[in-house]
């Protein structure tokens, strides 16, 4: 896939139509708030329109706006005034149902640091395998198992262990 | 509470922009494009507005940098160059590059050990990323130094940004809630709201942010007094 045809705005809609709940939930399970991680899927798109990869099929694009969306989020982390706002705002906004149950996991999974719960998500979800997370983040795959079961532990989930793991 | 697989894929799955939401960035991403360079708006950081004024500077300059990433986006590599010994990778749209340095280079170039030299609260966390991130532009001319040195326990947090462009921090200093002068001539501007509690102090040169939230008075000023003196 070319440049230019990413460039086209059929390809940016086709695109962004596929993967824009991807890319939230990852800016979501980063920065578990509404109004940040609509900024930060805004400027993920536009890095990908500006992007001069040469993307050899979807399942690259996707995966290069899961690092993409996971880079942004951290570059908002970096600045102190990050963490002092998180205490000045209210909690974050609910934008989930109200199922109990489901919410009460939620919480759970927000309340992981970012280093658990995107890997829970991206193995549990989107079901990449332990490698593919691995590499997708950047980490020793050991170190990704380990922090999968940290994750796991941490949830007190009731779940079976898979073969790739 | 113990939970299976499927609730905790139903619970991922509930995490969904709205149509109207989609629909909002949709229609910013493409606005951005038909503007071409235009500089991204970040409607969230409008919530800032009611913070005190004292923040406003900082904020400025922070979210100005905070645009660019600081890893390559393809998570493999990009074209990366040499300078100086230190890998410089392009940040961005721009023309600006970034380098990274290790602590022990950073407080070489502040010319003062941040972490020795910090009065902060037993059993903190020390959280402070061990990379330095500057922003350089292409005549190598330093654009950005400013690293944040972050310490946590349970609800409590301390982040102390640095920088050799302490002028920045003038106006700040004069905005705040109150300002105190030290007997060698340095002036802090404190801020405190509740259990927050912001200052601002220029000394040799750099500039430090304090922002601590749940310390008792007597923490925040140990913590001051360690930059003062």
């Amino acid at each position: 896939m070319s440049f230019s045809e990413l460039r086209s705005d059929e390809e940016i809609a086709r695109l962004y139509e596929k993967y824009v709940n991807t890319v939230y939930r990852v800016a979501f399970m980063m920065l578990k708030e509404k109004a940040e991680t609509e900024d930060v899927v805004q400027n993920v798109f536009i890095k990908l329109m500006n992007s001069d990869n040469e993307f050899t099929d979807d399942e690259h694009i996707l995966r290069w706006l899961i690092v993409a969306a996971k880079n942004e989020c951290k570059n908002l982390f970096k600045h102190w005034w990050k963490s002092k706002r998180n205490h000045l705002e209210d909690a974050p906004e609910p934008t989930y149902s109200d199922n109990k149950d489901t919410d009460s996991i939620m919480e759970q999974v927000k309340a992981l640091p970012e280093k658990y719960s995107l890997p829970v998500y991206l193995y549990y979800y989107e079901g990449y395998k332990t490698y593919e997370i691995a590499k997708i983040l950047d980490v020793n795959e050991a170190t990704l198992r380990s922090r999968l079961a940290v994750a796991r532990e941490k949830l007190k989930l009731m779940i079976g262990v898979n073969d790739d793991e | 509470m113990m939970m299976n697989e499927r609730q905790l894929f139903d619970s991922f799955d509930k995490i969904t922009p709205t149509q109207a939401q989609k629909d909002k960035m949709f229609k910013n991403i493409m606005a951005s494009k038909r503007q071409e360079k235009k500089v991204v708006t970040f409607p969230a950081y409008r919530k800032l507005a009611f913070m005190a004024a004292s923040f406003a500077c900082v904020i400025v300059c922070a979210f100005a940098f905070g645009m660019q990433s600081d890893d390559t986006e393809d998570g493999i590599s990009t074209a990366n160059i040499e300078m100086h010994g230190r890998t410089i990778t392009p940040a961005g749209q721009t023309n600006e590059f970034q380098k990274t340095l290790s602590l022990n280079e950073y407080y070489e170039y502040l010319g003062v050990d941040v972490e020795d030299k910090l009065d902060v609260p037993k059993d903190f966390t020390n959280d402070t990323d061990e990379k330095v991130c500057f922003f350089i532009d292409e005549n190598q001319n330093i654009l950005e130094d400013s690293h944040t040195f972050r310490y946590v326990k349970d609800e409590a947090s301390v982040n102390v940004a640095t920088t050799k462009f302490g002028e920045r921090l003038t106006d700040v200093i004069s905005l705040a809630q109150e300002t105190k002068t030290y007997p060698d001539g340095t002036t802090a501007g404190i801020t405190k709201i509740d259990s927050e509690f912001s200052a601002f102090v220029i000394k040799n040169s750099v500039g430090y942010s304090i922002a601590t939230y749940n310390l008792t008075e007597t923490e925040n000023e140990n913590l001051l007094n360690s930059i003062i003196n």
